[in-house]
């Protein structure tokens, strides 16, 4: 469905017109024109285990509570699980059910090497609108060293985004967003334990012997330095995703691209992480992902379903 | 003469009416009582909305607490290094360059090969790994001269950061009619939210038996089940676990099912219960099942009211704590509250006659 087929029903109009908006004012400074950009009922997310909803509100995957394909039904409801309003609640809020899609390619502990394969995953859906949010893995490693050079973590960073260029339809969009400051979550850990809620260091504890995925960050040996290193990369890999998506924004003019640093900045909250692991996103901090980047993001007119 | 327009009118008859100007003289005594709602004219306290809430207002009132102390940190860090740029008469910029960029040196090919010896790393597995390396010996080197030039600063300044944190409050969480192990009038409660499917609960029962053994007659111990919807074999442990209870033999059905760690197959609940002489006929009958799954249903909840989000989750006199922490962590909790029942005591005493 584009822009066009909306002209058919009333809220249609509204969309249309608010859309136009938008549009125009991109228009106005654009080098050159885009193809109108298309409703995203197609939804395709790319990414790691904080996409694919792990030990959100129980040990392991919980789907429904992905900030981005996460869902609210009757069991749900029943077992009073968070309803994390999740990006793809809120397209079929915006522009109903009919034709919607909703693929998760986000897998659990997937890096920037799997971005190829997920981006050619979400070409083979006919994906409208795709989101990308990858790296965490990349900066969380056993060692320090493990860590992958700008290099080589922004060739495969463009390796997914061309797969995108070449092969989703005309008009659709990506959304990158940047990686989670992790040394935030390593504040909000000590939080955690300094509140009596988790002794998250214990859960750390075994990054010593890689059974925990993010040693960089959370290994008790770590010095500050060590800390502050690896955040030094996490800010590094930021500035590679920002970079090479303004970089697609601006030269190609079939699809329409957009980078958001929200949540590298965002002040998440000791409530806004798991106390299973210590590491993952909780229910409350799903749903502030969800809410946060979709203001941010390429639909933020749209608030129906927020 | 003004006129007074009809909504204004509209809006002094039915300011009157509804009584909105006047103040009720059970306001100004509500006021004194930090009432903070009503319903059908009874008061809603302060006091029971912040015990209700206790653990919810305790967290985000740290979140505040901890995000001054950072904040007031990271400012003073910056005005340390302004001040001694400003004693040497050079920027901050130029600070950092002399004491960090120029004193924090790449290291030398030997540094390298013994980080490499040192760390068992796979030479020649990934070409670009000598490189990664040598940038986070670099890099590491460069953040830790500033975090000492920091330290050095630090020292030779007076900062304090005078707030206190919150205190961790006490949930009033209810023991219900579940399974009690101890003496009734123990003068400390520990409740253990948990789920016998699951390993952490596993660990925290056997601390909590630790915490039984070594303070004798001291501690009453209650188990409540919480579980997820996935758990189904927390959930059927669970029913065992009642069916053992109606039966006077839970602790010993727990006992049981907590030495297997988790590692446990729903056909082998049956077998549990016959073991400790509950009839499994008495597990798969629907009729008492119903009651049970009543009963757990009941926990999950209370267990919700009290802030539980996860297990295993322990209350010891309403002080919430999760399994996690160790056994020394629990032990000193127990032994505060034992010292303070100590002073209440002795207080008492003195004020005797």
């Amino acid at each position: 469905m584009t822009l066009c087929d909306m002209r058919k029903t009333s809220r249609g109009i509204f969309v249309l017109s608010a859309l136009t908006v938008v549009m125009v004012l991109a228009l106005a400074t654009a080098a050159y024109a885009k193809d109108p950009q298309l409703v995203p009922k197609r939804l395709s997310s790319t990414g790691d285990s904080i996409s694919a909803g792990i030990d959100v509100e129980y040990y392991g995957q919980n789907a429904n509570a992905s900030w981005v394909n996460g869902y609210y039904g009757f069991w749900e409801w029943l077992f009073g699980y968070t309803n994390v309003k999740s990006h793809n609640q809120r397209i079929t809020a915006n522009w109903g059910s009919s034709g919607r899609k909703n693929y998760m390619d986000a897998v659990s502990g997937a890096d920037s090497f799997d971005l190829p394969g997920q981006t050619a995953q979400a070409v083979s859906q006919t994906a409208q609108y795709v989101t990308v949010f990858m790296g965490h893995n990349d900066v969380c490693q056993n060692h320090a060293w493990e860590i992958p050079s700008d290099a080589t973590f922004e060739a495969n960073f463009r390796a997914g985004m061309q797969n995108l260029k070449n092969g989703l339809p005309n008009g659709a969009t990506v959304y990158v967003l940047a990686i989670v400051d992790i040394r935030h979550l390593y504040d909000i850990g000590q939080n955690k334990k300094a509140l009596g809620i988790v002794d998250c260091e214990v859960l750390w504890a075994t990054s010593l012997i890689g059974l925990f995925p993010c040693g960089t960050m959370l290994n008790p040996l770590n010095t500050e330095a060590d800390r502050e290193y690896t955040r030094s990369r996490n800010i590094a890999f930021n500035s590679i995703l920002e970079r090479v998506t303004n970089e697609y924004q601006a030269n190609d003019s079939h699809h329409h691209y957009y980078f958001t640093n929200l949540p590298f900045v965002y002040p998440f909250v000791e409530g806004d992480i798991s106390s299973l692991d210590c590491f993952h996103p909780s229910g409350q901090g799903q749903k502030t992902l969800s809410r946060e980047s979709w203001n941010a993001g390429p639909f933020k007119a749209y608030q129906g379903g927020s | 003469m003004m006129r007074l327009s009809p909504s204004i009118f509209l809006i002094i008859s039915l300011s009157a009416t509804l009584g909105l100007p006047s103040v009720r003289p059970e306001s100004r005594a509500w006021a004194q009582q930090d009432v903070i709602a009503s319903l059908n004219g009874e008061p809603i306290t302060r006091g029971e909305i912040e015990s209700r809430a206790a653990t919810k207002l305790y967290r985000l009132k740290w979140e505040i607490y901890d995000t001054l102390k950072t904040e007031a940190e990271a400012l003073a860090n910056e005005r340390l290094l302004e001040s001694e740029a400003k004693r040497r008469e050079i920027s901050v910029e130029e600070l950092l360059q002399t004491e960090v960029r120029k004193k924090a040196q790449a290291p030398a090919d030997e540094e390298v090969d013994s980080y490499i010896r040192e760390n068992h790393i796979a030479a020649g597995t990934d070409g670009d790994m000598r490189s990664r390396i040598v940038m986070y010996l670099t890099e590491r080197a460069s953040i830790q001269r500033k975090l000492d030039l920091l330290e050095e600063l630090l020292k030779k300044s007076d900062f304090q950061f005078l707030l206190e944190p919150p205190q961790r409050p006490r949930a009033n969480v209810s023991v219900d009619d579940d399974p009690v192990r101890g003496s009734p009038d123990a003068s400390i409660t520990i409740i253990h939210f948990a789920s016998f499917s699951c390993e952490h609960c596993a660990e925290s029962a056997q601390k909590i038996q630790k915490l039984f053994d070594e303070f004798p007659g001291a501690i009453r111990w209650v188990h409540r089940d919480f579980l997820n919807m996935f758990d189904e074999r927390g959930l059927a442990a669970a029913e065992a676990a009642e069916a053992a209870y109606a039966h006077g033999k839970f602790w010993e059905f727990h006992d049981r099912i907590y030495s297997l760690s988790g590692d446990f197959k729903q056909e082998d609940l049956g077998g549990a219960l016959k073991d400790i002489g509950v009839a499994q006929s008495e597990y798969g009958s629907s009729g008492k099942s119903a009651n049970y799954i009543l009963e757990i249903k009941h926990d999950i909840e209370d267990g919700v009211a009290a802030g539980v989000t996860g297990v295993p989750t322990i209350f010891i006199n309403g002080r919430q704590v999760s399994g996690t922490f160790s056994y020394e962590k629990l032990k000193e909790m127990v032994e505060e509250e034992l010292r303070a029942e100590s002073q209440a005591a002795g207080k008492r005493e003195a004020t005797l006659p």
